[in-house]
């Protein structure tokens, strides 16, 4: 990568087996990355907390930790945005069922945070569906200097 | 990432469950769930999760948290949290547990509110 790659746009694609404890070294590549970006350093453990629980979500929920099946990432930057893609192999969801996990009703549910904390963390999120592959695209405005708050 | 490491011992009455490193999906979620379902298991009342020292959660961590909360509950045991770093504080906060768990700033404190 020259000087003036880096100072323009990044593009890095990664296949990562659905296994958990790969998750971790896509999580480590990915901070690499955004180490490379003008990104707030403030603001870099909750963007890698929001790329993390997408990880993880496409590991258990979209490919059921079958080692059979991948896990796609994008990370890129493009007109002072940084944007994570995510694919999995598995058949998407209803995003209807997504709750407010902290309603009365759902607070006790061990499970239900994540997509949320994403979204918390994070400029924009889209589902995205791409030829049989499902995935979430997140969008981090670079220019922004602090985290967002709930 | 370090991995979740975990210490056990007793303050007076009360079990203090130490955690350390990261408790995250595979990594921790499920040892934390065991350490405390097997401390409400044997009876222990007055539980304490010291997370002083944990330096990453995700959401997988926050509902194991909930999780031991919910079975301590079950067995009229009381579990409480301590030592939160400003990371977890404002994880709980945003996930609004702050208003689920007693929290303290230090383990004294937490013990302390058990007498």
């Amino acid at each position: 990568m020259t000087d003036q790659k880096a100072a323009s746009e990044l593009k890095f694609i990664i296949r990562v087996p659905s296994v958990l404890r790969y998750v971790d070294i896509a999580y480590e590549f990915m901070l690499q990355v955004v180490r490379d970006t003008e990104l707030d350093p403030e603001r870099i453990d909750w963007i890698s907390l929001a790329f993390r629980e997408a990880v993880n979500n496409a590991v258990l929920h979209g490919n059921k930790k079958d080692p059979e099946k991948w896990v796609d990432v994008e990370i890129s930057t493009r007109e002072g945005w940084l944007y994570f893609k995510v694919y999995d192999e598995g058949p998407g969801f209803d995003q209807s069922i997504l709750r407010d996990p902290r309603t009365q009703d759902n607070i006790f549910r061990p499970n239900g945070r994540g997509i949320f904390l994403i979204r918390q963390f994070v400029d924009n999120v889209r589902f995205l569906e791409d030829g049989g592959r499902f995935g979430i695209e997140i969008g981090i405005d670079l220019a922004k200097k602090v985290k967002k708050e709930s | 990432m370090p991995k979740m490491g975990s210490k056990v011992f007793d303050e007076g009455e009360v079990k203090v469950v130490a955690l350390s490193g990261s408790i995250t999906l595979g990594s921790g979620d499920v040892t934390m769930r065991n350490l405390i379902k097997d401390l409400v298991e044997q009876g222990h009342q007055k539980i304490i999760v010291d997370l002083g020292e944990v330096s990453f959660m995700d959401s997988t961590g926050l509902g194991e948290l909930v999780s031991a909360y919910t079975s301590a509950r079950g067995k009229n045991a009381t579990l409480k949290l301590a030592n939160l770093t400003k990371k977890i504080d404002d994880l709980m906060e945003i996930t609004q547990l702050s208003s689920v768990f007693d929290s303290f700033e230090s383990l004294e404190e937490a013990v302390q509110s058990f007498r």
